[in-house]
């Protein structure tokens, strides 16, 4: 009969099956000898697995005879564990009972890891992929754009929303394929059904065509300015304004600028530009911000963005230097109705248009040192078509040549000349 | 007396302890099943057979000395006892019964 695992091992051969047991996959020996208990079957399995474990490290190397070792000792713990719940009394079969239901525990971890993903029961549309407001999604483009669902279990973890299906209801006949590629052709709301298992949702599609956006061309700030509205508009197909819009509408270097609640904001000098695109439309307004200076005189050559107030008498003349290199000059008004002075160019210096046009935004190449811009108040000599009784400008508004012509100069040095 | 039944398995293993005779412990027992059969059983399937034997009456066994390339353990080696003995012949006479009368031009080829 099976004789007592204790009288068969002595403590010199303990010691040497210890260091033998050391790269012998040790936790699959405790396994095997935890649910065998002190019964000899397990260590018979035991002794023939590292016996056969040593001839096979001679003929095909440790590791394929680890790896042999570990294989029959999990096909041999079957065999031990009904050994034992035969004939290990009833503590040997609360040990198979822990070791079965540790194994449960483990695989149905896995399983639950795995695959076995909790069921769906809610389904949101993904704020992040699909441009959604609160009374739908809002799709501008007359081309193709996926919805995005995101499913949550009833614990509300998000869940993978990957095979979200989906179908179109009701209201503008609009293309919904069944992975939620949607297709606006026509302006109008639509109703898509979505749905994941058991979890469905009905999802408006607010189709808005854009085909063009208009906005200004230029913005101007001096830093230090409060915000202004970035003006522009969205036409759908028929030239009639969109309101609904959802798309791109960014700053491109916000270190000079901000956008916020559709507000420009002006934060250092330089120059940079708003992006929109909606639908197919797409715009862009540049906006440059100036760093406030007393004049042109002394200006460094980091000082690319730089704006000066002008004010001048009848009679009055003003002088400033320009530095070298490619610029835009430009005066700024007031009002649309003021009068801009005579601005004339001196030394080595080009500008298109010729500052003898009258024109307030010219752009100059210094070629050298000494180029000055000169500008002078515009009523020295009263022009010979404006009569004493009623005087007004060119532009049709109010003159009086004793007033003062204000505004102020502003100057975008381009960065290689 | 009559011996007990057996499964082609325990025949088999019974069979191999016959043939290995002072050498019939359960590594030695597998790997000669495993040579005639080309079947792949485990170490603990071979030993549950052989614990099964043993059971019957039909094998007995007893501990060799302690060896280091068991990690201090010992072999179990098993003899067939004289029941052991008479099942093997009563296994051998069953399958000469099975097999009278039919001729060799009537064995069903090899696959």
């Amino acid at each position: 009969m099976m004789t007592p695992l204790n009288t068969r091992v002595s403590p010199a051969f303990r010691r040497y099956a210890d260091i033998n047991r050391a790269d012998a996959q040790p936790w699959i020996e405790r396994l095997l000898r935890f649910i065998g208990g002190d019964l000899a079957f397990a260590e018979d399995v035991l002794g023939d697995l590292m016996e056969e474990r040593a001839r096979r490290v001679e003929r095909d190397g440790a590791r394929s005879a680890n790896w042999w070792y570990v294989y029959e000792a999990l096909r041999s713990t079957p065999h031990v564990a009904w050994h034992t719940a035969k004939r290990g009394g009833t503590r040997g079969r609360a040990r198979v009972a822990i070791v079965v239901a540790g194994m449960a525990t483990a695989l149905t971890i896995a399983v639950v890891a795995i695959g076995g993903e909790p069921a769906p029961v809610r389904l949101e549309v993904d704020g992040q992929r699909t441009a959604h407001a609160a009374d739908g999604v809002i799709v501008n483009s007359r081309h193709p754009v996926v919805l995005a669902m995101r499913a949550f279990d009833a614990t509300g973890h998000a869940l993978n929303a990957t095979d979200v299906q989906y179908q179109w209801m009701s209201g503008t006949p609009i293309s919904v394929a069944t992975n939620g590629v949607v297709t606006c052709s026509h302006p109008g709301d639509a109703l898509v059904r979505a749905s994941l298992g058991q979890a469905i949702a009905t999802v408006r599609i607010k189709c808005r065509p854009v085909r063009q956006v208009l906005a200004n061309m230029w913005m101007q700030f001096t830093a230090g300015d409060s915000s202004q509205e970035l003006n522009f508009v969205a036409l759908d197909p028929d030239g009639l304004p969109v309101n609904r819009l959802a798309g791109v509408l960014r700053v491109r270097d916000s270190s000079i600028a901000t956008l916020k609640n559709g507000r420009v904001k002006p934060i250092s000098p330089g120059r940079t530009a708003v992006v929109m695109h909606f639908g197919e439309g797409e715009a862009t307004t540049q906006v440059s911000v100036y760093e406030r200076v007393p004049s042109f005189i002394g200006l460094r050559a980091d000082q690319r963005f730089a704006i000066a107030p002008v004010r001048l008498a009848p009679a009055d003349t003003i002088r400033w230097p320009l530095p070298q290199g490619l610029f835009w000059l430009q005066f700024h008004r007031p009002s649309r109705y003021a009068d801009i002075p005579t601005i004339a160019m001196e030394g080595p210096i080009m500008c298109t248009p010729n500052a003898d046009q009258s024109v307030d935004r010219l752009y100059c190449l210094v070629r050298g040192s000494g180029a000055s811009v000169r500008m002078t108040h515009p009523s020295t000599s009263p022009p010979p078509e404006v009569s004493c009784v009623e005087c007004r400008s060119r532009h049709g508004g109010p003159i009086h040549w004793a007033q003062y012509v204000e505004g102020a100069l502003s100057i975008e040095r381009e960065k290689y000349p | 007396m009559p011996t007990p039944s057996i499964g082609s398995l325990e025949l088999a293993a019974l069979l191999a302890v016959a043939r290995l005779g002072n050498e019939a412990y359960g590594l030695a027992v597998r790997q000669d099943l495993s040579e005639r059969s080309g079947k792949d059983h485990s170490v603990g399937a071979i030993y549950t057979t052989l614990q099964r034997l043993e059971d019957k009456g039909l094998l007995t066994s007893h501990a060799s000395e302690p060896l280091p390339v068991r990690g201090g353990r010992s072999r179990r080696h098993f003899t067939v006892t004289g029941t052991g003995a008479r099942a093997i012949r009563e296994a051998e006479r069953q399958s000469a019964s099975m097999w009278d009368g039919v001729g060799a031009h009537r064995r069903p080829e090899p696959a």
